[in-house]
């Protein structure tokens, strides 16, 4: 609950603007200044200020504010709005961060080591999204034009995206049966999360028919961690869109595979598995059905996306199929 | 004898010499030549390596010569190996590189606007730059460089010190409110906007100083507003003294204006990118989120240090002890090197505060993952301390501010979402060392609708009776149009004038009264400077002085969630019936006792109270003390036996705080504050537990309730006998209050004309 609402005040004072006081002109304050050649609704400084361009409308009255009295985030809104994180606005972003190369894939087993740990991390402490949104230049932000990253490679694609995203508000309801790992994890930690790694797991095993469970699972577990129910027809939808995107996506993203080749080729970033990783499930999932999609899509900043259930599928998809290998790595694919 | 009078000339006048000596090698030899430091060190305060400098037409060269030794050039001292070092680095920071240009605008011009990101090296350096040209101890002046938070001015002038190479208090100092750090040789001070202002009240002209620094101008505090409208007309009767405004943020084209098209200098930006990401949607609970953030970051990401901004003292020490915790949990299960996390915030001892500067741990086994630091800190990072290795920022984009609603004179600090400048200095900070990433705990949507673009200077969101109290002190008739760079709102000026007439600090054609002066000596709100010296006539000055300063200090009390009910039992052993502020008393009595100053520490901790803070009370009482003293404010107190030893304490409370009373509406748990007519509520936190119809507070808490915190019950007798004027029962708006009130005086009457008839 960020922002004060009425309804949360015990009790309302008969003039909570005071008026009495301030439409007193008899007062002592209000004489001094008239005497001082102030006449009301002048703005109080010099005459003639130089700066007086720069006034703003606080000159005038004081500054209103709304009060917080709890850790609502910035943005969020109480009850309405749900606050989790949803993949797909945050696609875009993996680009630039991507390094793969076929002589890397040596380094696949270090990676996995280091996926193992991060689950760990986030498994027990749930996990963490973020969307790039450009780079500091200055004090101004400038969408990727920054030496790593060409302009018109990823950030216009957020962009995009998230413009559409907002719009519809169905999308993202549909992740958000992907997404419900890190939900739960957040909500009530160990326990729940060791029940789900558990259930992961077990889901997992089954590869093949993976995406078909998903579904069924995030559908039946939507309702017990979503309060607001969510239309089949608004699902399809959305999905629908889902899949569009992610074609979209798919281009931008091999794109900046070569971007980040030709700019990034020793570094060996945590970071970019993670996209790596995501970009393998995009990858491998839009042929096939596309609603899994979203939630490969979701981003964050150094290889943390996802679910521990996405890098066990992805560990065992790298070492059974190369194509599945080299798309995990970025590398170039027949569009 | 040569030498000497060689200098002598050259001092005085010298052409001839000139050249030699630009090209650094007079000056070598005068430095090595062991005859003339002597001759130096005689002539006190004059600097061995400086002798041949002009003032106001040295160069960069000459400058370098003189800093690169081999003895100090303002102590004569030989410098140490660690100084060397230090300059190197010095020499790496971007305000280096424009040197010249910084010395040529600085001799040519009286007001300098200097612009430069945060770790170009402004604060630091541009302060010696202008010593080597300036030169104010050869004047026996100063140079003065302004800090809004008294943190940033203890440790920058610390760290000046260092680099300087002399004992910090000698030829570098600080002073902020309650210390002065200073001594006969300083030269270079560091100190609180605030303070610069308090000596303007004495020395209207700043004669003290040669040059005058308003760093960290774009944070725009209340004292730095002020000093800037001040001094824009000092520097006209002064054509001697110069000004430099220096500020992080680029946009610097107003404080151009303002100072009359003044020249600036930016220094070119960092060179390291720095990624900003945002969460694709709003957060839930920002701290839990940046407490994840934080360990997503120590786990996953490269070697580099964190800095989380979040709002204030509590919440800091919370998120640091979980860090901490869940880091150990990491380290144990191997998924991540060592983490020590350290808090900063304004209340934080000094020698806290500097532990943020030491480096990341070593990993925990050879070979094994790279340790890190994680500071979490209040605003005071954004751009007042430079901490370098920093590489990841984690911003939720809260802060807390303070607002003023001169309506109902209500000032609080609330936690608010920071605005679009700070959100990018905060990013900023990421990129000092190396390429960094800033993640922002909102989304782009949230960044661009809801934060607006400039946070509001503290003059248009704070009560400005000091303020108002301090300008007529300062010779400043003609309030409505002072020269503000953001005039405040007529309301906010008018409540000023109004609490200082009432408080009896100007009078009816608004003058400053002789007890408005008396007041404005004192580092404090005009209420409690005014209680303070007017508590002579309630026979317990000794007492209004401890609870001055107890009020002037951070929370007294301690309760740790985790042991709330202990924290109150102790409490409870100091309580008084009649109050809080009689409680807090209590409490500083029994600190002061034997039995506590044999383990004065533990004894804080046994009974749940900060030791901290009760040892800045003590402290601050000590400078009051000299105040009064010096006032010839006579301090005296009341016979303990005596049974009117804490009325006469609650008297002396009305008589400073008259103006914010409480009184409960009907028989309920509500109150409704006097004349302003506003609900609420006792803080849950008083001691007060009878039947108190009139309370005094101390603070009005904004919260979706309001609260007012430490209250103490008072008669309303005495608020009709002690602040007659405000409590001008006619002209009280109809109502309940005015009913009561006028029952009182009825009373009081009838009960004069029984004594009359006796
Ligand atoms: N207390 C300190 N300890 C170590 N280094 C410091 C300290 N303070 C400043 N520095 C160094 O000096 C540099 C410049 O700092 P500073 O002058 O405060 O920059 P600015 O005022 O432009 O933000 C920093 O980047 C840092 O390297
Ligand atoms: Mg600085």
């Amino acid at each position: 609950m960020g922002l004060a609402a009425p309804k949360n005040r015990s009790k309302i004072s008969n003039d909570p603007q005071n008026t009495t006081w301030a439409n007193n002109t008899e007062r002592f304050g209000h004489k001094i200044l008239t005497s001082q050649g102030w006449t009301p609704g002048a703005s109080l400084g010099a005459t003639d200020a130089a700066h007086k361009a720069h006034y703003t409308a606080a000159s005038q009255s004081h500054i209103r504010v709304f009060l917080k009295d709890d850790n609502l985030g910035l943005g969020a809104k109480r009850g309405s709005e749900r606050a989790e994180n949803f993949g797909l606005a945050g696609f875009a972003s993996i680009l630039g961060r991507l390094n793969g190369k076929e002589e890397e894939v040596k380094k696949e087993e270090e990676r996995q080591e280091k996926i193992q740990q991060r689950a760990y991390v986030y498994q027990k402490f749930g996990m963490m999204n973020f969307v790039s949104g450009g780079y500091l230049v200055g004090d101004k932000i400038e969408k990727g034009v920054k030496k790593e990253i060409e302009p018109e490679s990823s950030d216009n694609e957020v962009t995009e995206k998230k413009s559409k995203k907002r719009k519809r508000s169905g999308e993202e309801e549909v992740k958000k049966g992907d997404e419900e790992e890190p939900k739960l994890k957040r909500k009530k930690k160990s326990v729940s999360l060791r029940e789900e790694a558990a259930k992961v797991d077990a889901a997992l095993k089954a590869t093949t028919k993976s995406k078909k469970d998903k579904k069924a699972k995030s559908a039946s577990e939507t309702p017990a961690i979503d309060s607001e129910p969510l239309s089949d027809k608004a699902r399809r939808k959305a999905e629908k869109r889902a899949r569009k995107e992610e074609k979209k996506l798919k281009k931008a993203l091999k794109k900046a595979a070569k971007e980040a080749a030709k700019s990034n080729p020793t570094t060996e970033d945590p970071s970019s598995e993670s996209s790596d990783e995501e970009e393998s499930t995009s990858a491998n999932s839009v042929p096939t059905t596309g609603t899994s999609t979203p939630s490969g899509l979701t981003y964050n900043p150094r290889g943390m996306h996802a679910v521990r259930q996405r890098y066990i599928r992805q560990k065992k998809m790298a070492s059974m199929d190369p194509q599945a290998l080299k798309e995990i790595f970025m590398i170039k694919t027949p569009s | 004898m040569a030498t000497k009078r060689e200098y002598t000339t050259e001092d005085s006048s010298s052409s001839a010499k000139r050249p030699k000596m630009e090209n650094g090698n007079g000056k070598l030899d005068a430095a090595n030549n062991p005859y003339l430091a002597h001759w130096n060190d005689d002539k006190s305060n004059t600097a061995n390596g400086l002798y041949d400098f002009k003032r106001h037409a040295t160069t960069t060269k000459q400058a370098s010569a003189a800093e690169d030794g081999p003895l100090n050039p303002f102590t004569g001292r030989s410098l140490s190996n660690r100084y060397m070092g230090i300059l190197k680095q010095r020499r790496d920071l971007p305000v280096h590189k424009q040197r010249d240009e910084f010395l040529k605008l600085y001799q040519e011009s009286q007001i300098l606007v200097f612009v430069g990101e945060t770790g170009s090296g402004k604060t630091t350096q541009i302060p010696q730059f202008v010593l080597f040209d300036d030169m104010p101890h050869k004047s026996a002046q100063m140079v003065a460089c302004t800090q809004p938070r008294r943190v940033a001015a203890m440790s920058v002038a610390q760290r000046v010190a260092e680099e300087m190479d002399v004992e910090l208090g000698e030829e570098v100092g600080y002073s902020i409110r309650f210390e002065d750090k200073t001594g006969p040789n300083t030269m270079l001070k560091y100190m609180t906007d605030g303070m610069l202002l308090r000596e303007a009240m004495h020395d209207n002209n700043l004669t003290r100083y040669s040059t005058i620094i308003l760093d960290e101008a774009h944070e725009r505090t209340l004292a730095t507003d002020i000093l800037m409208g001040l001094l824009k007309e000092v520097v006209l009767r002064r054509k001697d003294l110069k000004l430099i405004i220096m500020s992080a943020t680029l946009d610097a084209t107003k404080f151009q204006k303002y100072f009359h098209n003044a020249p600036l200098l930016a220094v070119p930006g960092r060179t390291h990118p720095v990624e900003i990401f945002y969460t694709p949607a709003p957060e839930r609970d920002y701290v839990e989120a940046a407490l994840r953030t934080v360990l997503q970051i120590h786990a996953t990401e490269d070697e580099g240090d964190i800095l989380l901004f979040l709002t204030g003292e509590e919440e800091i020490e919370d998120a640091c002890r979980k860090i901490s915790l869940e880091a150990q949990d990491l380290v144990r299960e191997d998924a991540a090197g060592p983490l020590v996390v350290y808090p900063l915030y304004g209340t934080l001892p000094p020698a806290q505060q500097q532990k943020i500067f030491s480096p990341a741990p070593p990993p925990t086994r050879p070979g094994g993952r790279p340790g890190r630091k994680c500071i979490v800190s209040t605003n005071i990072a954004e751009t007042s301390l430079t901490i370098d290795g920093i590489v990841y920022v984690v911003d939720p984009g809260f802060s807390k501010q303070k607002v003023y609603n001169p309506r109902i004179r209500v000032e609080s600090l609330l936690v608010s979402p920071i605005s679009k400048a700070s959100a990018q200095q905060r990013a900023g900070r990421a990129g000092r060392t190396r390429p960094g990433k800033c993640f922002r705990l909102y989304t782009e949507s949230a960044f661009k609708k809801e934060l607006i673009e400039q946070t509001y200077p503290e003059v248009l969101r704070s009560n400005l009776a000091s303020t108002v109290l301090e300008l007529k002190k300062l010779g400043v008739e003609d309030l409505v149009h002072f020269d503000l760079m953001d005039p405040p709102a007529p309301e906010t000026l008018m409540r000023a004038l109004e609490e200082l007439n009432y408080l009896a600090c100007l009078d009816d054609e608004g003058e400053l009264t002789t007890l408005g002066s008396l007041a404005s000596q004192f580092p404090l709100d005009p209420a409690l400077a005014v209680m303070l010296i007017v508590s002579p006539e309630f026979y317990c000055s000794n007492e209004i002085l401890s609870l001055t300063a107890l009020l002037s200090v951070p929370q007294v009390f301690v309760r740790p969630a985790s042991n709330r009910k202990r924290a109150d039992e102790m409490k409870d052993l100091f309580a008084h019936p009649d109050g809080d502020h009689l409680t807090m008393l209590n409490v500083y009595h029994a600190f002061k006792s034997e039995e506590a100053q044999a383990n004065p520490k533990q004894w804080c901790h046994d009974h749940f109270l900060s030791y901290r803070a009760l040892q800045q009370a003590d402290n601050v009482r000590l400078q009051l003390k000299r105040i009064m003293e010096r006032e010839e404010l006579e301090l005296m107190s009341t016979s303990f036996e005596n049974k009117k030893y804490y009325e006469n304490i609650r008297r002396a409370l009305v008589a400073g705080f008259f103006m914010q009373v409480a009184k409960r509406d009907g028989n309920g748990k509500a109150y409704m504050t006097v004349k302003d007519e506003q609900n609420v509520l006792l803080h849950p936190s008083t001691v007060l537990g009878q039947d108190s119809e009139w309370v005094v507070y101390n603070e009005f808490v904004l919260t979706t309730k309001n609260y007012i915190r430490t209250v103490t019950s008072v008669k309303p007798e005495w608020l009709l006998d002690i602040a007659p004027n405000y409590y001008d029962v006619a002209a009280f708006k109809k109502g309940e209050i005015k009913t009561a009130l006028q029952r009182v005086a009825t009373k009081i009457q009838r009960k004069e004309q029984e004594k009359g008839k006796r």
